[in-house]
């Protein structure tokens, strides 16, 4: 855990050079004050991605709940075909297999969605 | 319970809705089941693609430690590839052809908020003539049956039924008893 409390923030941004170098933990100066400087602006950029990271998430999260949810409108709309207007044995058979599956299939996909860590993506 | 609620998926003797009380169904008629067999071919290509794209990327993937997201869209692949499927099954299925006692209901389903109902009735049919074209067709026996009414009304193609030549005899046999008044018997 590095303190950051004793170094005064920095009112001019830091170069490029400095960014870079503390992103990619490349410690060029011999010191470990030096080193410090470094990661204390590493941890300034981290604060600033992660601020902005909610709001992707949440349209992110928005976005495949919609989808969801149109899928299940969509499966709603064909399992009524099928059982309403469907004539003999075929179309119940049919629904329910396609029932079945979208259950399941469902399922995976809710077990996937809460596995994806968005933050790692955004922040890659 | 259980029983009962397994009993929808036995075969059953067809009812559809607006059958009339002694009104019996002679024929069900749907496409050949080749028609839809195409379709299922292209989802079947369609269902190896993250396949072929999870082993195309597979390097770049596990460098990124993408796997997790690639595994959801993946999913996400299926279930809309699943509703395709279920999508064409549902039109397949509901475009049917029921030939009664009585007469004929031809249902077109062109989509799923899109559907057209035909109805003639047998003493109005007067010539029934089928049409077999092309290779797959001849072998797999299917073609369109064109059933021309009285008076210079639209004629009613079924298209692509199996046995078409069996269903033309139905037809005609339906119509001789609808004028004759002797009941037919369907073989």
């Amino acid at each position: 855990m590095i303190y950051c409390d004793s170094i005064p923030p920095r009112r001019d941004k830091p170069p490029l050079a400095q960014l870079v170098r503390a992103s990619s933990l490349y410690l060029e100066g011999p010191t470990f004050e030096s080193w410090r400087a470094d990661k204390c602006i590493l941890n300034n950029v981290n604060i600033n991605i992660s601020q902005t990271m909610p709001l992707l998430e949440i349209i992110f999260n928005v976005l495949v709940i919609g989808l969801l949810f149109v899928y299940w409108a969509v499966a709603f709309i064909i399992l009524y075909h099928l059982t309403r207007f469907g004539v003999g044995v075929q179309p119940k058979r049919f629904a329910a297999i396609f029932m079945l599956g979208s259950i399941i299939l469902f399922t995976v996909t809710i077990i996937l969605f809460m596995k994806i860590d968005i933050n790692l993506l955004i922040s890659q | 319970m259980i029983r009962s609620l397994l009993s929808i998926f036995r075969e059953s003797t067809n009812s559809f809705e607006g059958q009339k009380d002694d009104e019996n169904i002679v024929l069900l008629l749907r496409r050949h089941p080749f028609t839809i067999y195409i379709r299922i071919g292209f989802y079947v290509l369609a269902f190896l693609v993250p396949i072929v794209a999870g082993v195309m990327f597979y390097s770049y993937l596990s460098v990124h430690n993408w796997f997790d997201t690639f595994f959801f869209v993946s999913s996400i692949w299926y279930l809309g590839l699943w509703l395709a499927v279920f999508h064409s099954l549902t039109l397949y299925t509901l475009n049917t052809v029921l030939i009664t006692d009585r007469r004929i209901i031809d249902s077109d389903q062109h989509g799923l908020f899109n559907r057209e109902t035909s109805e003639l009735h047998s003493n109005r049919i007067q010539d029934v003539s089928t049409h077999t074209n092309g290779m797959i067709e001849t072998f797999l026996q299917f073609g369109d049956v064109t059933v021309q009414t009285a008076a210079s009304e639209k004629q009613f193609v079924f298209h692509q039924v199996p046995r078409p030549d069996k269903v033309k005899d139905v037809i005609m046999q339906m119509t001789a008893s609808k004028h004759t008044g002797v009941k037919a018997v369907v073989q």
